[in-house]
């Protein structure tokens, strides 16, 4: 005979389709949203005012070191002091570009037999080496390419700092859009400024390494394929982590769903 | 040249950023805001006859299981009319479908003879012998569940609904990276989109894979059109410029198979965009115009209508920043805003940005998976450049006036 308390565990939780469900209001966290906000941008901020001269003057230093021919040029956006490091870009060969463009071609058409199988991952090829295709046929008919070194790095380091200052307000808009707790949201800022801020000065310094033995020829694909490339990762990577424990802590939480 | 080029950049980041917010919006919607239903139990004491459709081309490897799952279903028998469409198949499905008749008598078999072929012209030769006034439409490597039928059925109380949709869930979800990130972008499109977009009384889609119609209504609009190859799209815009409704039900949901190969898919992409802008090109302005149709329901068929040939738009967006940024004239903002445009937007996957992916996966329980979700914006190129070689084909068959050509989504058949 079974006991009661057995009868009592067995008891069938009848629980509506998935479709019917939606997250119950949340006014706190809703709150935590809208006070985020302003302080995320504001810690952004005084982060970037406080660490970034620091960071950016030790890592060109260490760059100067390793590197004898990147300078260092101060700059202040934003009222935010940096130190640049300028690599010493070397001088535009117009026939080296036009090697560029074939090689390029070539790849283009090796990796292109290549994408009927396996796509995603040659394209991402292709489409950086048509970047480069175009930039080295440019170079080829124009004879010169994108910027000089100092405009670069500086439209690099700007670019950075901008991109700091706004994934706080991406990172409350997005967070919006579900229940997140205080710890969650504060993990997600945490973590998103400062690998912003620590790939921000890595990014930099390797670009700056590149260019130094590149020159020009690379510059596009860097500043519009490679550095976007980084900020995106980075940012769906860490809000991923931050949902994957927000799912968990809903599935055990049952009045934070409502029921259609 | 660089005023142009600007300007162009500029219209770029403002369309992306359009449908940037629209997508926070629904996913705001579904999450939170109050959700519109669909009729439940309208039919219970007297179901009306249905005749479902399912039209196969090639479908050896999935055809007996469609079949079944439709034999399995718990609609009345009397009352419902299975008929597979054999367009000219070329495998072995024709002589699959004459062995199953003879176990299923109740299964009646269609076979088209040339010389026209595709999905809607089969479509349209069915439908000159169906009786029943409600009409259902399953594609090949679909099961439905057994309460399907009678789900999407009861949308057609209201007498101004003129087509039904329900949910598509992906049943090879396991099988490959591919498989589970079709399955993140399945969930966004129709957990939170479709349904945000019912909930606001916008323009959800007749998606021609796992819904209905009304019979009388399609006759009135003269029905599919035989040269479509979105003939799901070309409907809901005449559904819609003619008053109909269309009821999206998240819970009837019906299991697919997702193509498990990166060429399949590209295939898939690419017939798909090719046709929805060839439906673009024949009817957005009737859309944008209608007399029926409100001011937000007319802005939602512009962005629906248009979503196909957002992904070259943006192509041409990065075009103009190289070249600004050769010119040396890429402004600090704008080349920061067009990053941002990129990530917002689709950077992750095309009719889903990567939040309303996320939504959609709590809604429905997952937990661990939401960890792939920045292999998400792996897809991005391939997605883009699928789409606009679509869209390059769709402007040649517009230019040249001439048909498109149906390429059939490879099928593997296996069970999850």
């Amino acid at each position: 005979m079974p006991k009661a308390g057995a009868a009592q565990a067995a008891r069938v939780t009848i629980r509506p389709h998935r479709s019917y469900r939606t997250l119950r209001v949340s006014r706190v966290s809703w709150l935590g949203s809208a006070v985020t906000l302003p302080i995320g941008v504001l810690l952004a901020y005084a982060a970037l005012l406080v660490l970034w001269p620091r960071a950016t003057a030790w890592m060109s230093a260490l760059l100067a070191q390793s590197t004898p021919i990147t300078r260092n040029v101060p700059d202040n956006f934003l009222f935010i002091a940096s130190t640049v490091p300028i690599p010493n870009l070397p001088p535009l060969s117009v026939f080296g570009a036009l090697d560029v463009a074939g090689l390029c071609a070539a790849a283009i058409l090796l990796a292109g037999f290549y994408a009927k199988k396996n796509a995603p991952l040659p394209l991402w090829i292709i489409g950086n080496l048509i970047v480069l295709l175009i930039t080295a046929l440019w170079a080829f008919f124009e004879g010169r390419a994108g910027y000089d070194g100092p405009t670069y790095m500086l439209l690099l380091e700007r670019t950075s700092v901008i991109m700091i200052l706004c994934s706080p307000i991406f990172a409350v808009v997005v967070a919006a859009l579900l229940p997140f707790t205080l710890l969650e949201r504060v993990t997600l800022f945490t973590l998103l400024i400062a690998l912003d801020f620590f790939m921000s000065v890595l990014r930099l310094a390797v670009f700056a390494l590149i260019l130094t033995h590149t020159g020009v020829i690379l510059e596009t694909n860097l500043y519009l394929f490679l550095g976007p490339l980084i900020d995106v990762v980075y940012f769906i990577a860490v809000y991923s982590l931050v949902v994957v424990s927000l799912s968990r802590r809903l599935a055990r939480t049952e009045d934070a769903w409502e029921w259609l | 040249m660089v005023v142009a080029l600007n300007a162009w950049l500029t219209v770029v980041i403002a369309l992306m950023s359009i449908y940037t917010i629209r997508h926070w919006v629904f996913t705001f919607s579904r999450v939170y805001g109050k959700q519109r239903m669909s009729f439940s139990d309208a039919y219970e004491e007297h179901p009306p006859s249905v005749t479902v459709l399912v039209p196969m081309h090639n479908e050896e490897k999935v055809a007996e299981a469609c079949l079944d799952a439709l034999l399995a279903s718990e609609y009345p028998k009397d009352q419902l009319e299975i008929v597979a469409i054999d367009d000219q198949s070329a495998d072995a499905t024709n002589d699959i479908l004459h062995a199953y008749i003879e176990r299923h008598p109740q299964v009646k078999i269609l076979t088209m003879a040339g010389p026209e072929r595709g999905k809607a012209n089969a479509l349209n030769v069915a439908l000159e012998s169906v009786q029943s006034d409600f009409v259902l439409v399953f594609d090949a490597d679909y099961t439905p569940g057994r309460g399907l039928i009678r789900t999407l059925i009861n949308a057609f109380v209201d007498p101004e609904v003129g087509a039904v949709m329900g949910r598509v869930v992906p049943r090879n979800t396991s099988r490959s990276l591919l498989t589970r990130l079709l399955s993140m972008e399945r969930a966004g499109g129709y957990q939170v989109d479709q349904q945000a977009r019912y909930n606001f009384n916008l323009l959800p889609q007749y998606g021609g894979t796992v819904g209905g119609f009304r019979r009388r209504m399609l006759a009135e609009l003269g029905g599919f059109d035989p040269h479509a190859l979105a003939e799901d799209t070309e409907l809901t815009a005449k559904i819609f410029q003619h008053g109909w409704k269309i009821v999206y039900d998240n819970r009837a949901e019906c299991y697919e198979e997702v193509p498990e190969a990166w060429e399949s898919r590209f295939k898939q992409l690419r017939r798909w965009s090719r046709g929805h802008n060839r439906v673009l090109w024949s009817h957005l302005f009737g859309l944008v115009t209608a007399p029926v149709l409100t001011i937000p329901q007319r802005i939602d068929a512009a962005l629906l209508m248009l979503c196909y040939a957002v992904p070259p738009i943006l192509l041409s967006g990065w075009l103009a920043a190289i070249a600004l940024f050769l010119l040396g004239r890429l402004p600090y903002v704008g080349g920061v805003t067009l990053a941002f445009a990129v990530v917002l937007y689709n950077a992750f996957g095309n009719f889903a940005p990567v939040y309303q992916v996320a939504t959609a996966e709590v809604l429905d329980g997952s937990t661990t998976r939401l960890l792939l979700l920045p292999y998400l914006f792996y897809m991005f190129p391939f997605n883009t450049w699928a789409i606009t070689t679509g869209f390059i084909d769709a402007v040649g068959d517009i230019v040249k006036s001439r048909r498109g050509r149906w390429d059939k989504t490879a099928r593997v058949g296996n069970a999850p």
